[in-house]
Parts: structure tokens; C-alpha cells; sequence
């Protein structure tokens, strides 16, 4: 427990995975001209939109981060330097880390009527791990 | 979409899609067998090559290749414009391939 770099790229390579199928999906069914396309269902629909909106957002939220991490002086510190943005970056890349579990799960929690328990489960568990993460980041690096 | 004769078909794609009007889950069925030997042939080749395979990434591969093959069953249709898969059955296709990627990726 507690690799927070790997747990976002696992995020990350995820979203790319199911939105690269989502798109594809998509693509294929509207150059083809489908009768009863996927886009008609809704939550399909809803779950596609909110993932495009997340990976815009946490592409926003990225290169805001390298700013504010470049433009930060570093400071000296009892054994090391001190860098203030490490935190914001780790608050705002475990938000991100909520919005693409939320937008992900929930396509199979409705399509397949997974006990909402389940869900409160798996987010447990990743708030714990995500805790336990950021703060073996911000300890170590 | 009532179940026809078998004299009543016309053409290839009738043929094909004449299993769905008898029984509307035909083609998730067949599509979610040919998942588990996709599945089971991969984890299988992996380990002939390595000594030991992985059935949860034999798992999420195999079911996006299926849910992708799937997406072609959509645009086959008859001619009463019935499509050889309908989109809410590729939608179960579609949701249980997000749940196995995301154990795939997130096994370790």
C-alpha cells in the first residue's frame, strides 16, 4: 500500500482503455449508420460524456499543477527542501482519482445491477488506500 | 419481433438474425461463450510461453476483443431492419467489459 504515482497511472491507463472502446464503439456505429445505435441508451451516453469531461478536466488540472510547480522556489529544510505544491498536486490528482473511479463504475453498477454496498465498499477501500498513499508521498516523494 | 419460419428467410443476413427474434438473448449467449474460450485460449498460449498465465488479463483482453466483434453484430441487420445485436444487449457486453478491465488493471 501506498504508491500514489502507480494508483493514478492504473487510473489513467483504465480511463484510456474504456474510453478508446467507448469512442470506438461510437465511431464504428455512426460511420456505419446503425439503426439502434449504443448512443440512444442513456446511461451509455451519460457515463461517455462525463468520462470525456473528466479527462479534459484532469488534463486542465495537470498542466495547472506543472505550473504551479515550476513557479515555486524551493526552500531549505531540516534534512532536504521544502516544496509546498507536492500538496495541491496530491490533493488534486486524488480528486481526480474519485472522478474517474465514480464515472467508470458507474456504467456496470446500473447495466448490471451491482448492490449499491458494493460501490461503498470499493469506495472505502480507495479512500483508505488514497490516504495511505498521499501521505507515503509526501513523506518520501 | 416475432420468431419467423425458416421458410420466411430471405437472404444471409436474415439467417443471422433469425435467432434473435426467436430468442432475444441468443447472441449474448453465443457471444459470451465465445468470450470464455477466447479467454481460456489466451490464458492457455501464455502459459505454454511463460510457465504460468494470467486469467484475469486473458479476461479483460478476451472481452474487449468480444465487445468489439460485438459492435460489428450491431450493424448487421434483416430486412425488417432488425439488427443481429440490439444496443441493450451490447450494452451488458459493454458493462461487464468495464468490470474486467478494471480487475485486470487493478489486480496488483
Amino acid at each position: 500500500m501506498g504508491d500514489f504515482n502507480k494508483l493514478v497511472g492504473k487510473f489513467l491507463i483504465a480511463a484510456l482503455l474504456i474510453s478508446s472502446l467507448f469512442i470506438f464503439i461510437v465511431t464504428v456505429q455512426s460511420d456505419n449508420e446503425s439503426i439502434d445505435p449504443l448512443r440512444n441508451q442513456e446511461s451509455f451516453n451519460r457515463s461517455l460524456e462525463s468520462l470525456l469531461e473528466n479527462i479534459d478536466e484532469s488534463t486542465a488540472s495537470a498542466e495547472e499543477k506543472y505550473g504551479v510547480f515550476n513557479s515555486e522556489e524551493p526552500q531549505r529544510g531540516l534534512g532536504g527542501i521544502n516544496l509546498y505544491s507536492v500538496v495541491s498536486v496530491g490533493k488534486t490528482f486524488s480528486s481526480i482519482v474519485f472522478g474517474f473511479f465514480g464515472t467508470i463504475i458507474k456504467l456496470p453498477l446500473i447495466v448490471l445491477g451491482i448492490p449499491s454496498t458494493v460501490y461503498s465498499l470499493l469506495i472505502t477501500w480507495l479512500i483508505i488506500f488514497v490516504i495511505a498513499a498521499l501521505w507515503v508521498f509526501y513523506k518520501y516523494g | 419481433m416475432a420468431c419467423t419460419q425458416l421458410g420466411s428467410i430471405e437472404g444471409v443476413a436474415d439467417f443471422f438474425v433469425w435467432p434473435t427474434l426467436c430468442n432475444y438473448y441468443f447472441y449474448l449467449y453465443v457471444f459470451g461463450a465465445i468470450f470464455l474460450i477466447v479467454a481460456w485460449r489466451l490464458f492457455k498460449s501464455e502459459e505454454d510461453r511463460k510457465g504460468e498465465g494470467e486469467m484475469i488479463s486473458s479476461l479483460g483482453i478476451s472481452a474487449m476483443a468480444t465487445t468489439s466483434i460485438g459492435v460489428i453484430g450491431t450493424l448487421v441487420k434483416n430486412t425488417q431492419d432488425v439488427p443481429l445485436i440490439q444496443s441493450d444487449i451490447l450494452l451488458y457486453m459493454v458493462a461487464a467489459t468495464v468490470v474486467f478491465v478494471l480487475i485486470w488493471i487493478f489486480k496488483d
